[in-house]
């Protein structure tokens, strides 16, 4: 009934692991409970790798703390798919480092402290990508906010046309339903209607100057007699997305940033639309 | 609560726009589940199996008080993941006939 810490870093032999001891324990929960700043970097170590990849924390349900499964690593805190990934801003991947210093055997002395000392940077959606994004010509447009989006209250309760919209309802937002005219077929000419009675407006493109008060621009696709989804496109000029009820993220199927929606990864919602300009007045439920 | 009581809920997380199809478990289906989903005695995991943006992207199962993620093998609960290879497909042999039709080309060809 311990947590157990286990390093990630071999391949062919098993991780060493190790129980933390009552002491330990505390100064866990204490540092977890510190633990606040939500981000959108990922933990390396979760995507594979050689060598060190982190430390894993796991523990039980009869736990008097409950059930525990965490990676750290590159100064992030992941917890899973529904868990937002946190910023290690309490040092537990170097107190970690600490405690299994003592244990280590069979790795070259300094090792550990070495891949510790390494900049934290975690895995990075494209946030640095910004030479390799469009220009961005609509003064409205919406910063790249995922920490606003991807928490428990709003996560699941909002969904692409929400995001699309920079409106969080908690409605599951569907296009046209807030004026009585929902699309009635999975088809772009169906849903763009149901769109355009909301108060959006089909355009060729978004290379248009849109200056305060007129908008931004998303984009329409369409996984044809199955369902739609929207794109739109940020301040720094890439595009974003939230589908369904999962996080927000910058990043298409093939883990790219979007530099054009009608180019992108779309997985199954092989039919582009339409791109169409948004604004804040536009009214959704 | 007796086992026959336990009500849980099968979500196709699969749709963006448009609310996931769901469907219910019969009751003695549901009391098994909640049992083989707490994951007694199954191996832990290191963390969930990352999933597509678009396109299916596994099953959830709401219980009165529980959620799960079923994806690649993997059964996710509050944090807490263990190894079940078999849940995703027994799970989806669930599905209506009717959601079957309409969702299941869009499967990954082992799950169809």
């Amino acid at each position: 009934m311990t947590s157990r810490v286990t390093l990630q870093i071999f391949s062919g032999r098993p991780n060493p692991t190790l129980l933390l001891d009552d002491r330990q324990e505390h100064e866990l929960h204490e540092r977890l409970s510190g633990l606040k700043t939500v981000t959108d970097r990922r933990a390396p170590g979760a995507f594979g790798g050689l060598g060190y990849r982190g430390f894993i924390l796991s523990r039980d349900a009869t736990h008097p703390a409950g059930p525990l499964s965490l990676l750290v690593h590159a100064g992030v805190a992941e917890g899973g798919f529904l868990s937002p990934s946190l910023v290690d801003d309490s040092g537990v991947e170097a107190w970690l480092g600490d405690i299994f210093k003592g244990h280590l055997k069979g790795l070259p002395a300094g090792y550990l402290e070495a891949a510790l000392r390494q900049p934290a940077q975690g895995f990075h959606l494209p946030q640095g990508v910004v030479g390799g994004c469009p220009a961005c010509h609509a003064a409205d447009a919406p910063a790249y906010n995922p920490g606003a989006w991807n928490i428990p209250a709003v996560q699941p309760y909002n969904n692409c046309y929400n995001y699309a919209n920079n409106q969080a309802t908690n409605t599951f937002a569907q296009p046209g339903r807030a004026t009585g005219h929902p699309a009635a077929q999975m088809q772009c000419g169906d849903v763009q209607a149901a769109a355009t009675s909301d108060g959006l407006h089909a355009v060729p493109n978004f290379t248009g100057n849109l200056g305060p008060g007129q908008g931004w621009y998303v984009a329409l696709v369409i996984w044809p007699n199955v369902d739609y989804h929207w794109y739109r496109q940020d301040s720094v000029g890439c595009w974003s997305h939230k589908p369904g009820q999962t996080a927000v993220r910058n990043v298409d199927n093939g883990g790219q940033p979007i530099t054009d929606p009608q180019t992108c990864d779309r997985g199954p919602y092989v039919n582009f639309c339409t791109y169409m300009v948004t604004t804040r007045g536009v009214h959704i439920r | 609560m007796g086992g026959s009581d336990v009500r849980l809920v099968v979500e196709l997380d699969i749709l963006s726009g448009r609310p996931n199809p769901r469907w219910p478990l019969a009751a003695p289906q549901a009391a098994a589940w909640a049992e083989r989903l707490a994951g007694a005695g199954r191996p832990i995991a290191s963390g969930p199996a990352p999933a597509p943006a678009l396109g299916y992207r596994g099953l959830i199962v709401q219980g009165a008080a529980t959620r799960w993620r079923i994806f690649g093998g993997r059964v996710e609960r509050a944090g807490r993941v263990h190894l079940d290879e078999g849940a995703e497909r027994e799970l989806l042999a669930t599905m209506p006939p009717a959601l079957r039709q309409q969702y299941g080309p869009a499967l990954p060809r082992g799950l169809q």
